[in-house]
């Protein structure tokens, strides 16, 4: 029953996606509005059926309905309600069930907000986004099935999900903002293909396609950061990236995403790279797609993959098929994106973006090549082979530190660059910053040439991120006419939004850069009463006990903390053994600071009650997260609409001042 | 035939004696940690000299001897984990593989001759930097490849636009052409 | 048509789905040994009552060496399979299981409830287990009479490769002393 309801709500997806894609099409070429007009609505009848399908979903998980082959995966009477909860998005075939959950959000959102100014594209844009739906929810009704029929006899009870998944609360937000980044690229994808299907590429075009880029790049940023807590938090190693081959595939969007945001404020302001950009919002998409497929269909080897199914084939096709449709239409229509002439040079603002976009570009590829080398062995030379961490520090690095470079000279430097003068004394003037980050880093005990490198850069970067940023209220008396600041932040919010993410980052960055430095780690077997020393604390282990849960049972060690013989409280690391799992999973138990983390995970427990402990000292990983959320704070400015939007869109539609040349005067 | 039988006779084995079905899983974490430095116990194991020949270094102690250890053991891949070497792993293999580099590098053996006995033992896939030889070296060149090979792009579009600026009345009367077409 | 941007796209994409294509023919997870046709490493080994076994001083006769643990489940399913090669071609294969990563008294425990194939060596700090690259328990080599690795089974060993590798080492006489 529960199983013959879910399957409908997805027919229908896959019946309101196949005829919005066609209808879209055919309204798009005959510039019909009432095609458009039923376009829309089957884009919202699609929202409305992946909205359906996954509550039903929900409902059979929660009423532990196991005749729905899914629950019968998944579920179990013992899981506690929330992780019943997530347990949608836990294994292969609700994930992509939620995938379709949220392509359909997003479709409705695109088909909502989309309308003004935009008709040019829309029917298009749609068209483009419910051919995609048709693919997921086609998927969905063949070989990922979840509401395929448990075969009988029906289990009274189920498995439960993977335990690394029920092990932390962040596994409920981790992967619906890596789908949110994910899904949500299908919509600037749409709206390139739209532009490229109009051969015209104007500013109506290009204000909404960045604030439609910026949202998934901004929960991309959030997912893959929530990745890396998550693995720091429950996988016990101690560190957050390990550059896995799951890991790399959300980092290669997210590094064309990005390229494309900053192409795009030199498209605003220049009026070239039109063509350009479109490529790398087009590459962004095909890599999701290739994302998707390297995580879900086994060919690699990673500690977040699903296991080997019947969908890699397919998805390769899909894959397949995207790309032959990006070539074949780049290759015919790009010719109609034609550039503004401008007169460029490299010591410039539009040089620095190029020379941005060739490093982002290029990381991209790196990670890229390294991810699918192993692949490449195996098929050539018959070896397996292994491209890890050490390989793509070594290669991303250098890379990472041009970008740091660059998001210090950039910004400081002018427009064309024409006067020789002007570009002097803007690139001279951070330079005691950078001698100040170079100081600190010495005085800090930094000897390493990288970190010095970075540091420097850093500072030069942070006087520069500090100065623009703060350049509209600094000005504020004589252009605003003595508004508050407030006021002189809300005539261009994305200005001020731009200089706070890339504060995120320099923030990040340093955590990064000084976290992976100046790690320390000790490991010992202690018996009761036994100390672990390390880096000034003083772990004293006072014995474990076994607690029996209803879902696991966990080995939890009591260590006591202390510093120069005061007590800084207790840690309980544990050992946690799930009924299903032979492995036993460690929970480490994390001391968070502002200045550096102390870091416990229990290795083992001997039959005499003794442990293994290992402990490790990473300085200024909060951090990390901290600039992350700096990121995204500051990627919400950027989506507060401009004074000039806001005039643009007041009842009367003016033409979209934004969009001239001289836009905004920044 | 006799084949068959045999089989038959193995076959039969795995079908009525299944202890898999009786065992209770035990609730304790069953994974020994390896012993320390120097506890092995003498004759037994492995005969290093026999399995590596001849330390080619010197003997190793201290600190020195950590940073080593610290080395190799962030080139070599936990066999029983992703992606994680075995500096990073908890793992008991990954314990016993770190063990077993600090026993090897404190006798005198070079870092490369460690490195290449875990290779030797566990294939390439070991290695989490593939060695720089043959078609590995696509993966060492590709990121400097690319770096140029997009640089140079960057300089000609800039030559260009330099030169099509020269001309840029021209290129904006096309352009205005072209979208009033559309 | 811009036939640069085509040669470029199909110059990019194609090779990759290519490669990613041929992906589906691997298993990620086996890893071949490069062990396979190359002597076995030399071991000396207690077994559970302290005797010791020394592979060199079995030359002659075929081996069987399977790295387990009480904590593995393939191992527990291979158990009686094990059991009956042993009994099969008792006096003309040595079956030795190596304890990989476990607690002897483990060991002795299961041994004594289902039945023992052979001497449960003690490897002390998993020395062996690096010496055979063993990623995982179970992991099965069989050692020609010359002290050669002929093949390897990665996971619970299968009848029909236990029959076909146990027989064909039984075959084929030693090369050097015989």
């Amino acid at each position: 029953m529960t199983s013959a309801l879910g399957q409908g709500f997805v027919l229908l997806g896959l019946i309101a996606a196949g005829f919005g894609a066609a209808f879209g099409y055919i309204a798009g070429v005959k510039r019909s509005a009432a095609g458009l007009r039923l376009t829309r609505r089957l884009a919202l009848l699609f929202a409305v059926a992946m909205v359906g399908a996954s509550a039903v979903m929900w409902y059979a998980l929660l009423s532990h309905d196991f005749s729905v082959s899914y629950v019968a995966q998944v579920g179990s009477l013992a899981t506690p309600l929330h992780i019943t909860i997530f347990s949608l998005w836990s294994s292969l075939e609700g994930s992509i069930l939620f995938w379709g959950l949220i392509l359909g959000l997003y479709i409705a959102a695109a088909a909502t907000f989309q309308r003004r100014g935009h008709e040019d594209y829309l029917a298009y844009t749609l068209a483009t986004l419910l051919g995609i739906g048709a693919f997921f929810t086609f998927l969905i009704a063949s070989v990922a099935d979840p509401f395929a029929p448990t075969a009988p006899p029906v289990p009274v009870d189920g498995p439960g999900p993977n335990p690394l998944l029920q092990n932390h609360l962040l596994m409920a937000i981790h992967p619906p903002m890596l789908y949110l980044g994910y899904v949500g690229m299908s919509v600037p994808f749409a709206m390139a293909v739209a532009a490229l299907l109009r051969g015209q590429l104007g500013a109506t075009w290009l204000r909404p396609m960045r604030r439609w880029l910026l949202v998934p790049t901004s929960f991309l940023t959030a997912g893959i950061m929530l990745g890396g807590w998550w693995s720091y938090e429950v996988l016990g190693w101690g560190g957050y990236w390990a550059w896995d081959p799951v890991e790399n595939a959300s980092f290669l969007p997210w590094l064309t995403g990005i390229a494309a945001l900053h192409s795009g404020i030199v498209q605003q302001r220049r009026g070239t790279l039109k063509a350009w950009t479109v490529i790398l919002i087009m590459i962004t998409f095909l890599l999701t797609i290739l994302g998707t497929f390297l995580t879900r269909s086994g060919v690699v080897n990673s500690v977040h993959s699903f296991t080997q199914s019947p969908i890699g084939p397919v998805f390769l096709g899909f894959l397949g098929l995207c790309a032959a449709a990006v070539v074949v239409l780049l290759a015919l229509r790009i010719d109609t994106l034609v550039s503004e002439p401008s007169n460029e040079r490299l010591v410039s603002r539009e040089g620095a973006f190029l020379l941005n976009n060739l490093l982002f570009v290029s990381l991209m590829f790196t990670v890229l090549v390294g991810t699918i080398y192993p692949i490449v062995a195996e098929s050539l030379r018959g070896v397996k082979v292994s491209v890890g961490e050490p390989y793509f520090n070594r290669m991303a690095v250098p890379l990472f530190a041009g970008l740091l470079l660059l998001m210090g000279v950039g910004p400081a430097l002018p427009w064309g660059g024409s006067d020789p003068k002007l570009v002097r004394r803007a690139l001279v003037r951070p330079l005691p910053a950078a001698a100040v980050g170079l100081a600190v880093a010495l005085l800090l005990g930094a000897r390493s040439a990288p970190v010095l490198i970075v540091s420097a850069f850093a500072g030069f970067a942070l006087w520069v991120t500090a100065d623009q940023g703060l350049r509209p209220i600094r000005a504020r008396p004589r252009r605003q006419g003595g508004r508050g600041p407030l006021a002189a932040v809300l005539v261009a919010p994305d200005r001020l939004g731009a200089y706070v993410v890339h504060l995120g980052v320099l923030i990040t960055f340093v955590a990064v850069a000084v976290s992976s430095t100046f790690q320390r780690e000790a490991e010992s077997t202690l018996r009761a009463g036994d100390t672990l020393r390390l880096g000034g604390y003083e772990m004293t282990f006072r014995g474990a006990e076994r607690v029996q849960e209803p879902h696991l049972i966990r080995h939890q060690a009591e260590v006591e903390v202390s510093t120069n013989g005061r007590s800084r409280g207790v840690l309980y690391p544990s050992l946690n053994i799930y009924p299903n799992q032979r492995e036993p999973i460690g929970t480490p138990a994390v001391r968070t600071s502002a200045g550096h983390d102390l870091y416990l995970t229990l290795m083992n427990v001997g039959s005499d009650g003794s442990i293994g402990l290992r402990a490790i000292t990473t300085p200024l990983v909060a951090w990390i997260w901290i600039g992350v959320v700096v990121m995204v704070l500051g990627t919400a400015l950027c989506l507060i609409p401009t004074a000039a939007e806001r005039r643009a869109t007041t009842p009367r539609a003016v033409p979209d001042l934004a969009a001239s040349p001289a836009g905004g005067g920044r | 035939m006799r084949r068959a039988t045999a089989l038959l006779g193995l076959l039969a084995a795995l079908a009525f004696a299944a202890p898999a079905a009786a065992q209770e899983p035990d609730a304790r974490p069953r994974v020994a940690l390896p012993p320390a430095e120097g506890e092995f116990r003498p004759g037994l194991g492995v005969e290093t000299s026999h399995e590596l020949g001849d330390p080619l270094g010197r003997p190793l102690s201290g600190e020195e001897l950590d940073r080593a250890v610290a080395e190799v053991a962030a080139d070599i891949r936990c066999p029983k984990c992703q992606a994680l070497s075995i500096a990073d792993s908890g793992a008991a293999s990954a314990q016993a593989m770190r063990a077993e580099a600090r026993s090897l590098l404190s006798q005198g053996y070079t870092r490369e001759q460690v490195v290449g006995y875990f290779e030797q033992r566990y294939g390439e896939f070991v290695l989490l930097q593939p060695r720089a030889r043959g078609l590995n070296l696509l993966v060492w060149a590709a990121p400097a490849g690319i770096v140029l090979l997009g640089g140079l792009l960057v300089v000609v579009r800039l030559r260009q636009r330099r030169r099509s600026a020269d001309e840029g009345l021209d290129t904006y009367l096309r352009q205005v052409e072209q979208e009033t077409a559309t | 048509m811009n036939r640069k941007v085509l040669l470029v796209g199909v110059g990019i994409s194609l090779p990759l789905l290519l490669v990613l294509g041929f992906a589906f023919r691997h298993d990620p997870q086996i890893v071949e040994s490069p062990l396979v046709g190359k002597p076995a490493p030399n071991f000396r080994l207690a077994d559970l009552d302290g005797n010791i076994v020394d592979l060199a001083e079995l030359r002659g006769r075929p081996v069987i060496v399977n790295f387990w643990a009480t904590y593995c489940v393939p191992c527990w399913a291979e158990h009686p399979l094990l059991l009956e090669g042993s009994r099969r071609w008792q006096g003309e294969i040595h079956f030795l299981g190596v304890i990989f990563q476990d607690d002897p008294d483990l060991i002795a425990q299961f041994t004594a409830e289902y039945g023992r194939w052979g001497p449960s060596l003690v490897d002390e700090g998993g020395r062996v287990a690096i010496a055979y690259g063993v990623y995982g328990p179970p992991e099965t080599f069989f050692i020609d009479r010359d002290g050669v690795i002929v093949d390897k089974a990665i996971g619970a060993v299968s009848p029909e490769q236990l029959l076909d590798v146990a027989e064909g080492m039984l075959a084929r006489p030693a090369a050097a002393t015989g």
